[in-house]
């Protein structure tokens, strides 16, 4: 922690956790859908449910959806610039139970044409947490470009998704393997330093085990 | 120049005769990889956003989304230009602008979060007043809000200052104790007196529950914001006439958090204890929530 996570961030009121990480949570979505969506519906559960009115969380999503900053002064109009833009937005709210207080869902069309879900959980002084892809258990903090493999657990998967990273000369900042069962489905989350283009997520994708990969550029 | 605690970090202070604010500058430019230029730069950034946080609020007609707040920072604004106020302009001021950069908050306004969006009012409050009031440069602000920030980064790693978490002792109390160590410095005091100022301030905040009416962060909010700032003029006052803090700072954090950790968790931001359970409070929910 450096002096500025205490003087800062600079954000739009009047909720750190209801506003301007609801913002970051919209606008990872779009990065993670590879686009803005034209239509989506949000879901909020738990103090988001109760409070969203209040803190401007509807305004904050629509903004973030948009591509806003949680510091740009327009997320107070958000929802007239989608209407006005043609875009459809529909906000629901749920009392089922979620495991964060703070939980949002949304569901979308990604750059392709196919429904992604994605649930993000907003974690206090706008940090985030994006925890779920589409069935997809991960942790994204929405800080760093992320690759995502879906692959079937074995010996030397790691050292060969490093490689690649290695040849094309991009550093791993965190990395993480979730495995569901011993020689079962395995998620590997890479956060990298450096953008990820297009030759570099056809390398990794063809990857004889990998079953399905996103690249997210976030910064 | 690293420092875990207030202990530390005096320590520093007394060693290389630094003030608390160059000791931070430095930390901060070596852990940020950065020059120190850029660290004053990026903190003077942030003490225009607060400025001009406290122009917007100052604004007549502004309302919250819910209606429970706004306009008020105009009201007192306008009394204390009439000289019509109690406590005099500076104070007058000083109120004002506090909850004018509360109050925006509420509004879906730009703030710079110091410590949280909650207590976003109270170090702008301080320095911004002061410095029109005594004239202080830019560079001699943005040094006393780098030394309050020293102060809230001890303060959040050693115990918290998140309402969630500590109840409005740490939030507001943090705040108001960061920028009583800003206005020591400010006006020349030495690093143990500005740690003295934030140890009186951050007492005299202990066992301040959160309760946010509505689980919206404007009522009581935004006059703890203003309050919180008369506490942190009220300590830096007291000790630059020479009165110490009997209890030393490290020990006062310490004792926040401790009590922070005794808080029924009805009395930390869940809006289930406190005035967000009044009659009042409950028929107001039931008229904004009553708008989903
Ligand atoms: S009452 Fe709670 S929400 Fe309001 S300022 Fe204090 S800590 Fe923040």
């Amino acid at each position: 922690m450096n002096i500025f996570d205490v003087i800062g961030p600079v954000m739009i009121g009047p909720s750190s956790s209801h506003t301007a990480g609801v913002v970051k949570i919209g606008n990872t979505c779009s990065k993670i859908l590879g686009c803005k969506p034209k239509i989506a519906t949000i879901t909020f559960y738990g103090s988001f449910a109760e409070t969203y009115v209040g803190h401007g969380s509807d305004k904050a999503i629509i903004a973030g959806l948009l591509g806003y900053t949680p510091f740009d002064t327009r997320i107070k109009t958000s929802i007239d610039d989608a209407n006005n833009l043609g875009y459809n937005f529909k906000i629901e709210t749920s009392n089922r139970k979620t495991r964060h207080p703070n939980t949002v869902k949304v569901v979308a069309n990604d750059a392709n044409g196919s429904q992604m879900t994605i649930i993000g959980e907003s974690l206090g002084g706008g940090a985030i947490s994006i925890c779920k892809i589409n069935d997809m258990k991960v942790s994204l903090n929405g800080d760093y470009n992320t690759i995502i493999l879906k692959y079937i657990d074995k010996p030397g998967t790691v050292k060969d998704v490093s490689a690649i990273l290695y040849d094309f000369n991009i550093n791993i900042a965190t990395m993480k393997v979730i495995r569901i069962s011993k020689g079962g489905e395995a998620i590997m989350l890479l956060e990298v330093d450096s953008s990820i283009d297009d030759v570099l997520a056809k390398t990794i994708s063809s990857l004889p085990f990998v079953d399905d990969a996103k690249f997210i550029n976030l910064i | 120049m690293k420092y875990k605690n207030i202990d530390q970090l005096l320590e520093l202070c007394q060693k290389h005769n630094l003030s608390i604010s160059d000791v931070a500058l430095q930390d901060t430019a070596n852990s940020m990889e950065i020059s120190t230029d850029e660290v004053y730069e990026k903190m003077l950034q942030n003490y225009l956003i607060m400025k001009d946080s406290i122009k917007e609020g100052l604004k007549k007609d502004l309302k919250s989304v819910s209606g429970l707040t706004g306009g008020g920072a105009f009201k007192l604004k306008t009394l204390v230009d009439n000289k019509k106020n109690i406590s005099g302009s500076l104070m007058g001021e000083i109120i004002y602008s506090a909850l004018s950069t509360a109050e925006y908050n509420a509004c879906m306004g730009r703030i710079v979060a110091s410590p949280t969006a909650g207590s976003c009012g109270i170090l702008p409050a301080c320095l911004a007043t002061l410095q029109n009031h005594y004239k202080f440069d830019d560079k001699k602000v943005v040094m006393a809000l780098i030394n309050a920030s020293a102060i809230g980064k001890i303060i959040s790693t050693n115990a918290t200052v998140s309402g969630a978490e500590g109840g409005c002792q740490a939030e507001c109390g943090s705040a108001s104790a960061m920028i009583a160590s800003g206005i020591i410095e400010l006006f020349d005091g030495t690093p143990k007196m500005c740690t003295d100022a934030a140890a009186q301030a951050l007492k005299s905040h202990l066992g301040l529950v959160c309760d946010p009416v509505a689980g919206l962060v404007e009522e009581p909010c935004v006059i703890r914001n203003a309050s919180s700032a008369t506490i942190a003029i009220t300590s830096a006052e007291i000790t630059l006439a020479g009165i110490e803090s009997l209890i030393p700072l490290d020990e006062v954090i310490e004792a926040m958090f401790r009590v922070g950790n005794q808080m029924a968790p009805e009395l930390k931001e869940t809006a289930l204890g406190g005035i967000a359970i009044c009659k009042t409070a409950k028929e107001l929910e039931k008229k904004i929530l009553g708008c989903n």
